[in-house]
C-alpha cells in the first residue's frame, strides 16, 4: 500500500547495470538519505526535500562520467536546489489563494532552535547547516555556496548571534 | 556534541528516517519530473475536492438506504476511473500542499484472487459485513477440511473448492450467516460469485473486484507539514483504491475500530507497511486510508490519524493528473 517507508508493498527490483551504473547506484545508496536530510534542514518539507534530491540525482546521472567529486557536486547541487525551492515557495505563498481550514492548528511547536534556524536568511541558514550538520570547514562551505571564505565567516557569526538572541532564556 | 548539531541531527533524522530503496530506484529509472505548477493546481483543486467528498458521502448514504429486499446481484467492478479518478490531499497548517504522488498499478491483479463484499442491509465496514475471497492466499488448511474460527470479532470460515480455498470473513455476523454466505458462494470462471439465496435475503453484494488493487493512488507528506509530527513522527501517506481485497486483508490481519471519518466508521490496522493505517470507505468498495511511519501506534497516534482523515478531501481526475504522479508497476499485495 503505501510508501514503504511510507508504508507499502514489497517490490522486486531488477536493474541491468553497467559498471558506471553500479558506481552511480552505490553513490545513490550512500548519499540519498544524507542529502535528503540536508535538504530537509534547508527547505522544511520532507516531501519537497525528497523530490528535489531526486531531481538532483537525475541531473547527476546525466553527467556522472564528467563529475570529478560526486559527493561534493551533490552538496552544491542540493544546496542550490534548496535555495531555488525556497524562492519558488515564497512566490507561491504570496500568490496562491488562501484556503484556510479553521480546524488546522497553525501554531504547532517545533524545536526552538530549528524554529529560529528557519527564520534565518537562506545564506546564513545554509552556512549553519553546512557547518554544524555536515561539519564542513569554512573553505568547503565557501566552495559549496560559491562565496568567499570571509563571507562564510561573517554569515556564520551573524547567524549564531541571532540564534543566541532568539533561543536565550 | 554541540547543542546546535544535536538539534539539527535530531530534526533531520526525524524528518527522514530512511528511504525505501526499491522505490527510489524505480523513481530513479523513471526519472519523471514533477510539473512545476503542480502545487498551485493542488491548492486550487481543494474546493472541487470538497464537493466531490460531499457527493461520495451522499452516495454512501443512498446505498445504506437500500431496501431490505435488495437482490444479491453483483455490481460490475468499480475502478478509480469510474469514480472520476479520485485522489486525496491534505491541507497543512501553512495551507500549502507539498507532497509527492504515486500511482501503483498492478496490471496482473486480475490473475490473482478475487473478493466480494457482502453486506447486511444497513451494515458498515465494521459491522454486518463479510468478505468472500477466492482463492484465499491466507488459507492454510488440508484438503477436505473445513475450518472456522473467531478472532478479534471476525468470524472466518474457510472452505476448500476446486482450484483453491474460499474464505469468508465476517464481522458483526452470526456463524450461521457466515456459513450461509459460504453456501451461497460458487466459483464461476475462477471467480467467486455469491448467489442470491433465501438464507441471505437480507444481504447485498456491495462490491466485487480483484483482491490485489489494480491501482492505488498515494500521496506522501511530511507529518511536520501536517502539524502531527510530534505524535506520528516523520512520514504520513494517504491512499485511495477500489479493491475489496483491502477489507479482507484487514479482517485477516486483525484491526481495531477507529474514529469516525466524515461520519463513517473506520478501521485501524498495521497492514500495508508503516506503523499504522486508518482506513474508511468513501463508498462500498472504495477505500481511503491514511498511514504513517514513525512512532509506535497507540491511542494518540490513532486520534491523530483520525484528525488527518477528517481533513482529507478528494481530487478530480484532472486534479490528480495535475499532480503528475509517478507511475510504478508492481504487485499490490496488502
Amino acid at each position: 500500500m503505501e510508501p514503504q517507508g511510507s508504508g507499502g508493498c514489497p517490490q522486486e527490483v531488477t536493474v541491468d547495470m553497467t559498471t558506471e551504473d553500479r558506481a552511480f547506484a552505490a553513490l545513490y545508496v550512500a548519499q540519498f538519505d544524507p542529502m535528503v536530510r540536508l535538504a530537509v534542514l534547508l527547505v522544511d518539507s520532507t516531501a519537497a526535500a525528497e523530490d528535489l534530491v531526486q531531481d538532483v540525482f537525475a541531473k547527476l546521472l546525466e553527467r556522472f562520467s564528467t563529475v570529478d567529486d560526486p559527493p561534493a557536486w551533490l552538496r552544491v547541487a542540493v544546496t542550490n536546489a534548496c535555495k531555488n525551492e525556497r524562492r519558488r515557495l515564497g512566490t507561491f505563498r504570496r500568490h496562491a489563494p488562501r484556503l484556510a481550514d479553521p480546524t488546522v492548528d497553525t501554531d504547532r511547536p517545533v524545536d526552538e532552535l530549528i524554529a529560529s534556524l528557519r527564520r534565518l536568511p537562506y545564506r546564513q541558514r545554509a552556512v549553519v547547516v553546512l557547518r554544524f550538520y555536515l561539519g564542513l570547514s569554512e573553505a568547503q562551505i565557501a566552495a559549496t555556496l560559491d562565496v568567499r571564505p570571509g563571507t562564510v565567516k561573517s554569515s556564520l557569526s551573524r547567524a549564531l548571534a541571532r540564534l543566541r538572541v532568539e533561543v536565550a532564556p | 556534541m554541540n547543542v546546535l548539531t544535536e538539534a539539527l541531527v535530531r530534526h533531520a533524522d526525524m524528518a527522514h528516517p530512511s528511504a525505501d530503496l526499491p522505490d527510489v530506484y524505480r523513481r530513479m529509472h523513471r526519472r519523471r519530473r514533477r510539473a512545476r505548477g503542480r502545487r498551485i493546481a493542488m491548492a486550487s483543486a481543494v474546493l472541487v475536492g470538497v464537493i466531490g467528498m460531499l457527493t461520495a458521502i451522499a452516495m454512501v448514504r443512498s446505498k445504506d438506504a437500500a431496501p431490505a429486499t435488495a437482490p444479491v446481484v453483483p455490481p460490475r467492478e468499480l475502478t478509480l476511473s469510474d469514480l472520476g479518478g479520485l485522489g486525496i490531499s491534505i491541507a497543512g497548517p501553512d495551507q500549502s500542499y507539498q507532497y509527492s504522488t504515486l500511482e501503483r498499478a498492478d496490471p496482473d491483479a486480475a490473475t490473482g484472487a478475487y473478493s466480494v463484499v457482502v453486506r447486511l442491509n444497513g451494515g458498515t465496514l465494521v459491522d454486518g459485513n463479510a468478505i468472500v475471497t477466492y482463492p484465499d492466499p491466507n488459507s492454510v488448511i488440508a484438503e477436505g477440511e473445513v475450518h472456522a474460527r473467531e478472532q478479534g470479532g471476525v468470524l472466518t470460515l474457510i472452505d476448500l473448492r476446486p482450484g483453491g480455498r474460499v474464505a469468508v470473513r465476517g464481522i458483526g455476523l452470526t456463524a450461521e450467516q457466515v456459513q450461509a454466505i459460504a453456501d451461497a458462494t460458487v466459483i464461476v470462471d475462477g471467480r467467486p460469485v455469491v448467489n442470491p439465496t433465501a438464507a441471505i435475503a437480507s444481504f447485498t453484494v456491495v462490491a466485487i473486484g480483484t483482491s490485489r488493487p489494480p491501482v492505488i493512488r498515494e500521496s506522501r507528506l511530511g507529518c511536520d507539514a501536517l502539524g502531527e509530527d510530534l505524535v506520528l513522527g516523520a512520514m504520513c501517506y494517504t491512499g485511495l483504491t477500489t479493491s475489496p481485497g483491502f477489507e479482507g486483508a484487514v479482517y485477516a490481519a486483525g484491526f481495531q475500530p477507529g474514529p469516525l471519518v466524515h461520519g463513517e466508521p473506520s478501521v485501524v490496522s498495521t497492514i500495508g507497511g508503516g506503523n499504522g493505517t486508518l482506513a474508511w470507505e468513501l463508498m462500498p468498495g472504495v477505500i481511503a486510508y491514511i498511514g504513517y511511519s514513525g512512532t509506535n501506534m497507540g491511542d494518540d497516534q490513532i486520534a491523530a490519524l483520525g484528525r488527518l482523515a477528517n481533513r482529507a478531501s478528494l481530487l478530480s481526475p484532472a486534479e490528480w493528473s495535475a499532480t503528475d504522479p509517478q507511475v510504478v508497476e508492481q504487485s499490490n499485495e496488502w
